[in-house]
């Protein structure tokens, strides 16, 4: 899916700070927006959040420069930017207003687009616990090391809860 | 296989993609012999492909950066700011620690002179001449870029930092560095004005403008001629001259000098300070200072050559002067009147007369105020701090009770006598042990010392001779002085009397003459002179010593010594012309010393009472003021610039 640029080379492209994260914002919108919206299933949410995430990117753009791994970085505030809005929201769930989704209301639904839809229900109905290490690696495509990083929890914690992600994903989408 | 842990292949199956070839190998092992694990490994690979399959969301906003010029500045500045504090910081301390090595290198000093402290955590005065003069700045530029560095980088907290960086950043350059340093200020303008400036001359930082030249150049040629040297202050008696080093450059308000503070370093590694004068700076280009028309060497400079018939005293002559061994007096004594350049000057000669008390324990001196007055000091022996004699005001001569209990002075008058004329001058006598009330004071028009005996204070006044009491100022007429031809017009004259120890006889100048006459008015006695400047008597009141200077000093200068008969016994030349200081007699009554100023040099001459030679006891580099010992033993020796000495008389 994404290609990762690694630090070395975003801060070779940083002449200054705004050039730096330009390249920054370039690189990881769209997965990080994608990330966002399998994490809430709503669009406009997503969109707002993923603003969110770039305006305390920037912010704690000077501390970027001890960060080993940008992109574990950005999941990493992304995955806090979108927890803490759900709690200022009160929606202590995390439920979807999936179909209210434009892009999934189609008056003559395809086959895959049902599916589509079932897969995304099935994700939302995991628990935040699960669903993150989920949406990351199956996803995102990061791998373990990169998720306990952005959890900030151990390798082994992050593969046991894979599993358990996956098993309870199985019931769910069985179900839909 | 419903329970996942660690270890179970569902933990394997479930992070499959980043399994190892041998780790895949083994799992399909197992895959091929259990059904179970094979299902759910189709049911995981089946999760991944859906969720991958998941679309991207295409984002409908782009991020758009506003390109604040004026942001991108400050975050600039304060960019620069952290890379200048670092910098600056980096630069102080490698600098600091370079020169700590460099000091701790030196090799250590031994020396036994008298001290010039050198102040805590200074480096050694040597330490320029050995390091280039940028190493020693250094730690000033780094220090300055890291106060301006942090001002910068504060700019990230309000905009008033950078704004005082920028403010101190042309501060400095304005005013320390040249070539703007050239340049007008106003910080400049109030140094020039208020005076004070001074600089290092080892760092490459001075205020042309305030300075508006450098005298090193001038000086360092001849702090070189004095390389080897011995003398009195600045160089040491008996340690040669080593080396020496420029510390300080001092405009005065007064521009008429520049003052270089330089420390001589001697052969046995002791050092002092002085600051040399450099005087009457002459106008170049740019309204700098070109050349200085003299300088605080040249009298240390200028050749040491006997006059005719005063010659120097060598190892065999009957008298002559040990080696001069420092006074361990008060600091502050030590530094009395070292800030007055006339000492270094030609133009300046007689500026100072020490006058020792009966009791050996403690002499008179003066020193001259910034407004030209002279402040007149008790200096004690003993160690302790000087006295101020005189509260305010100046003073003319000065002296001692015999017993040493008084001070005596004239000071120029205060009080209006009538219209237009002031009082001419004031005779004051102090107890040395209250100095702060004066006992008496009495407008006199003398302004030479009177005579003091044990009787008390003998004056001139109104054509007759007057003697006061020490304890009460009470005034009483002796006799009349017929011969005194005194003006009356109460402007200060210089009339010297002396009456004899005894109190039997008066010599007085009358005219150009020498007058003698009892204290009864009887036995005068009128002996030829071309103008009287000091007499004085010796202790068995037999014979005395005056000093004949023509008034015009077309003449020689001459002491006579004459029997209280009024006869000449010796007439002796002691200078070809110029002032001289009032004759000192031995206690034993067979010399006299003689301090003259033979064309504006410093001499120390004694004349043999009894066959009338003259020789001249002064040395090379010497340039003294000199009081003799009231045993007769030894001279106290000063030229101004801080020690004081003591030298034996070799007889």
């Amino acid at each position: 899916m994404e290609s990762a640029p690694t630090f070395s080379r975003i801060t070779r492209m940083a002449h200054d700070d705004v050039a730096h994260f330009e390249a920054l914002y370039a690189a990881y919108q769209q997965p990080i927006l994608s990330y966002l919206y399998r994490l809430v299933g709503d669009a406009a949410h997503a969109e707002e959040l993923c603003q969110e995430v770039y305006v305390r990117a920037y912010r704690a753009r000077r501390s970027m420069d001890r960060v080993q791994n940008v992109r574990a970085w950005l999941y990493r505030i992304a995955t806090n930017a979108a927890r803490d809005q759900l709690r200022r929201r009160r929606l202590l769930s995390w439920l979807p207003l999936f179909d209210e989704d434009p892009a999934l209301l189609v008056e003559s639904p395809e086959p895959a687009a049902l599916e589509t839809h079932a897969v995304q229900q099935a994700l939302l109905k995991l628990s935040p616990e699960l669903r993150v290490p989920l949406v990351l690696y199956s996803c995102q495509e990061l791998s373990t090391q990169e998720i306990a990083d952005v959890l900030g929890i151990s390798r082994d914690a992050v593969k046991q809860r894979l599993v358990r992600a996956r098993l309870r994903f199985k019931e769910l989408y069985k179900d839909e | 296989m419903s329970d996942p842990g660690f270890d179970h292949p569902l933990t394997q199956l479930a992070s499959y993609r980043e399994l190892t070839p041998a780790e895949r190998q083994a799992v399909h092992s197992h895959l091929a012999v259990c059904d179970e694990c094979r299902a759910q490994f189709e049911a995981f690979h089946r999760q991944d492909t859906l969720l991958a399959a998941l679309p991207d969301r295409l984002p409908r906003r782009r991020l758009q950066f506003e390109r604040n010029n004026r942001a991108h500045f400050w975050n600039g500045l304060a960019r620069l700011g952290d890379v200048m504090a670092v910098g600056g910081l980096a630069t102080l301390t490698l600098a600091i620690v370079f020169l700590v090595h460099v000091a701790a290198m030196a090799p250590v000093q031994t020396g036994s002179a008298p001290p010039s402290p050198l102040p805590p955590l200074t480096l050694p005065p040597d330490l320029p001449a050995r390091v280039n003069p940028w190493v020693l700045a250094a730690p000033w530029i780094g220090g300055a870029i890291a106060v301006i560095g942090a001002l910068f980088a504060l700019g990230k907290r309000s905009r008033k930092w950078p704004a005082l960086g920028a403010v101190l950043l042309i501060t400095l350059l304005f005013n320390f560095v040249p070539p703007l340093s050239a340049l007008p200020n106003p910080i400049s303008g109030v140094w020039r004005m208020v005076g004070g400036y001074s600089y290092d001359p080892n760092l490459p930082f001075i205020n042309l403008w305030v300075a508006r030249g450098d005298p090193i150049p001038k000086l360092r040629p001849h702090m070189d001629r004095l390389i080897g040297q011995v003398g009195l202050d600045p160089l040491d008696p008996v340690q040669p001259l080593a080396r020496y080093a420029f510390e300080r450059v001092i405009q005065p308000r007064d521009t008429r000098f520049m003052l270089v503070t330089t420390r001589f370093v001697y052969a046995d590694g002791s050092s002092r300070v002085y600051d040399v004068p450099m005087a009457y700076p002459v106008l170049g280009d740019f309204g700098s200072f070109s050349y200085w028309l003299d300088d605080g060497l040249e009298r240390l400079r200028a050749q040491h050559i006997a006059l005719p018939g005063q010659p120097f005293a060598a190892e065999s002559s009957a008298v002559r002067l040990g080696d001069a061994v420092r006074l361990k007096l008060s600091p502050q004594a030590d530094r009395l009147d070292t800030v007055n350049p006339a000492h270094w000057l030609w133009s300046g000669n007689r500026l100072q007369r020490l006058v020792w008390s009966s009791q050996g324990d403690a002499f008179l001196m003066v020193e001259q105020r910034s407004d030209r007055t002279l402040q007149l000091w008790l200096v004690s022996l003993a160690g302790s701090a000087p006295q101020p004699v005189n509260r305010g005001g100046s003073v003319f001569e000065y002296g001692w009770s015999p017993d040493g209990t008084f001070i005596v002075y004239t000071a120029p008058g205060e009080g209006l006598l009538s219209f237009g004329v002031h009082e001419a001058t004031q005779l004051v006598v102090v107890r040395r042990d209250e100095l702060q009330r004066p006992i008496a004071r009495r407008a006199i028009v003398n302004t030479s010392l009177p005579s003091l005996t044990q009787q008390g204070i003998w004056y001139t006044q109104d054509d007759a001779l007057w003697l006061m009491d020490y304890q009460t100022g009470a005034s009483t007429r002796v006799t009349a002085l017929p011969d005194l031809g005194q003006a009356s017009d109460a402007l200060p004259i210089y009339w010297p009397l002396a009456v004899s120890p005894d109190a039997s006889r008066a010599a007085h100048a009358c005219g150009d003459n020498l007058c003698l006459i009892n204290l009864d008015g009887s036995d005068r006695s009128v002996i030829p002179a071309s103008g009287i400047r000091a007499i004085t008597w010796d202790r068995t009141s037999d014979r005395l010593a005056a000093v004949s200077h023509d008034a015009n000093n077309l003449g020689p200068v001459r002491v006579l010594i004459v029997s209280r008969d009024g006869e000449v016994q010796h007439t002796a030349e002691v200078a070809p012309r110029d002032a001289t200081d009032p004759p000192q007699w031995t206690p034993d009554g067979k010399l006299i010393f003689v301090q003259t100023y033979p064309m504006n040099g410093r001499r120390i001459l004694t004349v043999d009472a009894g066959i009338g030679q003259v020789l001249d006891l002064s040395r090379e580099h010497w340039d003294a003021y000199f009081a003799l010992s009231p045993d007769g033993k030894s001279v106290l020796l000063n030229n101004g610039r801080g020690g004081f000495w003591l030298a034996p008389i070799i007889r």
